[in-house]
């Protein structure tokens, strides 16, 4: 009995010693641990490839994100959602008007991705788009360019694009018959660097078949000017107010290059892929 | 956590930049960002555009800042000397060992011409647009990027940011063909940025890069078009052959353009990429391979990658914040 009992003191005391070496250790490993982390830290992941062809769609569209990196995993959310962004792990299913896919890589060996984001826009009523020739070689000879459910695509050299550096560009729009209009979307691309900003202002004009003019304002919408680095689509919407036509007419106002901008004081380009009429 | 903070502040430079691994299967890295050791004030860069290795093991660097368009290293980042003061457009860097003797060879994107030199910068040769193909009015048209020199010295000029023909002359510098061109035929080329020779298989044949196509194409040395290995995703820049292994450096991504995208890209000896440094995991599906990306910011925009006797990397980067070039030493 006093044998064990020798020894479990001696036991204690051995480990009481060994309390500040232990600590010490401890802190070592601990130190270790954060150099390597902040050595790895140092590289954010650049953001995940959200998969499609075009951003517009008929019915449904399966988008697949992809991020083949090991040991990574993606991140993402929809519409917006201010829970906890989910882990992906198949083809996301879109199916209404408008969706927004947000996504981001992360990985416990670095900074994670910023975000990414694309919208996706599901097809509304027939129309036709008349567009006036667009500038430098980014025009097209494809008379239903704006209405053809192709686009969405961040280069701005996809043939899905037409660029107008012009103070201003008027499109028509038409449908097949007199009809109830809530909205028109239009979807413009922003890559600041480039030189494409989003339009300052875009108006609706009802027809009037009387004097066929566009005068009646429909409705209207304002972009602030802000300094954004991110190459990113956009898909504007105007409400319409008290709208029954057969024909609209959408115009996009241009914007100056801001003092920030390399090319200060000059006309900004703006980029449209696509029009569409709920 | 104080401890840590202050003991983080003392992290020793190989500790700190020899932890991140890049790339996949025997082919990963250790990145070192501070491999050069050249004082800013007196040998800046601006873009740095290529690198070679000479024979005496010494890396030389050439960028278009006109303080120094060469700069030349020990394998360590060690700087040993510089020269160069008319190379506004220094693009292009060969170097060809002749009879014994190593040359350079110099596209000048700015100048409009290939300028062959010694190995400490002495001019021996000037190439100046190519009247001779019938192709070109004018200098201005003409904007080499890009050589490469067959073993009995013929010299094959690659004009990627002017018509992106190949033009192949004698080693004295006569006009003897040119091929490729732009047009929507697979023997065309689209930004004709690099090309190399490659004897990896028996024959030897020219690698040119086509890098708004996202891939090399392959022509007989008498410029007969033969293939195409397609990179998607992948803007490559020139192919540097070593060993059985073809590097190259992608400046972007297709998919982030204009978003500092870049990362490097290597192929075996069947031209199958089989590791990207900073960039997805290569994936063929029925033979064919998946479009690749950037995933890990370690780059902005490569533009060269020189592998050297040790079997290191460099990587030099234009557009990237007047970076020196980066080294990348093989994990075992």
């Amino acid at each position: 009995m006093e044998f064990w009992k020798g020894l479990s003191l001696q036991a204690r005391a051995n480990s009481l010693n060994c309390i500040p070496f232990m600590k010490y250790k401890y802190l070592f490993a601990l130190l270790f641990l954060y150099c390597n982390a902040s050595a790895q830290k140092k590289f954010q992941l650049a953001p995940p490839l959200i998969k499609y062809t075009s951003i517009f769609f008929d019915d449904r569209l399966k988008v697949p994100i992809v991020f083949e990196q090991p040991g990574a995993y993606i991140t993402y959310t929809i519409d917006g959602e201010t829970s906890k962004a989910k882990k992906y792990n198949k083809p996301i299913l879109i199916n209404k008007e408008l969706t927004t896919v947000k996504a981001s890589a992360n990985s416990k060996d670095f900074t994670s991705s910023e975000i990414v984001e694309a919208t996706f826009i599901k097809n509304g009523i027939p129309t036709a788009v008349h567009f006036p020739q667009a500038s430098g070689r980014y025009k097209s000879n494809k008379s239903n360019m704006l209405s053809d459910n192709q686009g969405g695509i961040t280069n701005y050299n996809s043939p899905t694009w037409l660029g107008y550096d012009k103070d201003s560009v008027s499109l028509i729009i038409e449908t097949n018959k007199v009809q109830n209009l809530h909205s028109v979307l239009f979807n413009v691309l922003q890559n600041q660097e480039a030189w494409i900003f989003l339009p300052s202002k875009a108006v609706v004009y009802a027809h009037n078949k009387e004097n066929n003019s566009f005068s009646r304002v429909l409705g209207t919408v304002t972009t602030p000017l802000e300094k954004n680095e991110k190459v990113q689509c956009n898909a504007i919407i105007v409400e319409l107010n008290d709208c029954k036509t057969d024909k609209l007419k959408l115009v996009l106002f241009n914007t100056k290059l801001p003092a920030w901008h390399q090319g200060a004081g000059k006309l900004a380009w703006m980029f449209i892929d696509e029009v569409k009429l709920y | 956590m104080a401890l840590g903070a202050i003991g983080a502040r003392y992290i020793p430079e190989w500790l700190a930049n020899n932890e991140v691994v890049l790339g996949h299967g025997k082919k990963r890295y250790r990145i070192n960002t501070k491999w050069s050791q050249a004082d800013v004030a007196k040998n800046p860069v601006n873009d740095c555009h290529e690198m070679v290795q000479d024979s005496k093991g010494r890396i030389l660097l050439l960028t278009n800042e006109t303080r120094n368009n060469v700069i030349i290293y020990d394998k360590n980042g060690n700087f040993l000397q510089s020269w160069g003061t008319t190379y506004p457009g220094a693009h292009g860097l060969t170097l060809f060992n002749e009879n014994g003797t190593d040359v350079l060879f110099i596209c000048d994107n700015n100048r409009h011409q290939v300028i062959k030199t010694t190995i400490d910068g002495r001019v021996l040769m000037e190439l100046s647009y190519p009247k001779e193909t019938g192709q070109y009015m004018k200098a201005d048209e003409y904007v080499p990027t890009e050589t490469a020199i067959a073993p009995n010295g013929d010299i094959f000029v690659a004009d990627g940011y002017g018509k992106d023909f190949v033009i192949q002359y004698d080693y004295k510098g006569n006009y003897i063909r040119h091929f490729g061109g732009r047009g929507d035929q697979n023997k065309h080329l689209l930004n004709a940025h690099g090309i190399c020779i490659d004897n990896r298989n028996g024959e030897p044949v020219l690698m040119v890069t086509s890098r708004q196509q996202n891939a090399f194409k392959r022509y007989a040395m008498d410029g007969t078009y033969l293939s195409t290995v397609e990179l998607p995703g992948a803007w490559v820049c020139r192919p540097a052959i070593h060993g059985q292994y073809l590097y190259a450096a992608v400046l972007q991504s297709n998919s982030r353009q204009s978003q500092k995208s870049g990362f490097v890209t290597i192929l075996d000896q069947h031209n199958k990429v089989i590791s990207n440094l900073a960039g997805s995991t290569p994936e063929y599906k029925d033979g064919q391979l998946q479009e690749m990306y950037q995933t890990i910011k370690a780059f902005d925009y490569p533009h060269d990658v020189c592998i050297d006797d040790e079997e290191n990397l460099y990587v030099a980067q234009w557009n990237s914040g007047k970076v020196y070039p980066y080294k990348l030493e093989p994990i075992a």
